[in-house]
């Protein structure tokens, strides 16, 4: 009979490691000062460049600055909403402990970045197009997931038992994900006022270099932005869930004492 | 600049300002406050914490 000891268990996969609330904390605050400070000076070589490096556009004369803080403001809104649903999988396939907590996060800051899009293309609009808002499909694809970020908010709010809330939000956030490519492709796929897509593009971006750059410098800026939000908020989220385990001990003993 | 545009163009990054702010503003509110909740309960001063031994006499 062979009495060797049993194999050492594989080490855990680095994404499985942060499940450990303290690794993901002690990371967390490796990263954010040195992620704030790279957001602040993206930020001010993305204004920089959108007020004085780059020129008018022909057509939309100096109103084209706004595009520099609306389209980033779509890429995030998106973004974000991505990053929920990979996180809903995470929720449900893989029971990730984080993926729920990425995932609460995650719905304040893409509903924020949603209302900028949404607000800083009517007010382009208003002097573009002679309008603030048209329902067309770009437009109104949009504003259904500015709704669906307020509906997975509220259904956060509405469930006190955190399992059950994630696994409801998880649904909730998978079936919403079928509205980003809505977004993405409604330009394409109906006739719409919004232009089309002019950055990312199978056959290369049609802006000028000139204007390209400032914009992908303020997406840049916008995504950090994000990352450090979020880094502050996941770790909002286990110090929040720390104190009710607290609580809930001490009340336990308070109440077998 | 035209003048009707820059007011546009004001009012574009006068509302992204004010929800980037608010944004940032939440979030580090929210982490302050947890923080220190968290800090009391962990040192046994909070108000679900463990209790402070009675030192009066019986």
């Amino acid at each position: 009979m062979d009495l060797a000891p049993p194999p050492a268990p594989p080490a855990p996969a680095a994404w499985m490691r942060l499940a450990n609330p303290a690794v993901f904390n002690a990371l967390a605050d490796r990263l954010l000062l040195p992620l704030a400070v790279l957001t602040l000076a993206a930020f001010a070589f993305g204004l920089h460049g959108a007020f004085f490096a780059s020129p008018a556009d022909y057509q939309q004369g100096e109103t084209v600055r706004i595009m520099y803080i609306h389209v980033p403001a779509a890429w995030l809104a998106m973004f974000a909403y991505a990053g929920m649903a990979v996180s809903a999988l995470g929720t449900l396939v893989f029971r990730h402990p984080l993926a729920d907590v990425a995932q609460k996060a995650a719905a304040p800051l893409g509903a924020g970045f949603t209302l900028i899009c949404l607000l800083t293309g009517a007010i382009w609009g208003r002097p573009m197009w002679g309008t603030w808002w048209e329902w067309d499909a770009r437009l109104t694809s949009v504003l259904i997931l500015f709704l669906v970020y307020l509906g997975i908010m509220a259904l956060w709010r509405a469930i006190d038992e955190p399992g059950r809330a994630a696994r409801a939000v998880a649904i909730l956030t998978l079936v919403g994900a079928a509205n980003l490519p809505i977004i993405k492709f409604s330009v394409d796929w109906w006739y719409t006022l919004h232009q089309p897509a002019a950055v990312f593009r199978i056959d290369g971006p049609t802006i000028h270099p000139s204007m390209l750059v400032p914009l992908l410098v303020m997406g840049l800026a916008f995504l950090l932005l994000h990352l450090v939000l979020m880094l502050l908020r996941m770790k909002t989220e286990l110090a929040l869930r720390r104190i009710e385990r607290l609580q809930i001990v001490a009340a336990e003993r308070g109440g077998a004492g | 600049m035209s003048g009707s545009h820059a007011g546009f163009i004001l009012a574009a990054y006068g509302a992204t300002a004010l929800i980037l702010a608010a944004m940032i503003g939440a979030s580090l509110l929210g982490w302050r406050s947890a923080r220190r909740r968290l800090a009391a309960l962990e040192a046994g001063r909070g108000p679900a914490g463990p209790r402070a031994p009675d030192l009066r006499a019986p």
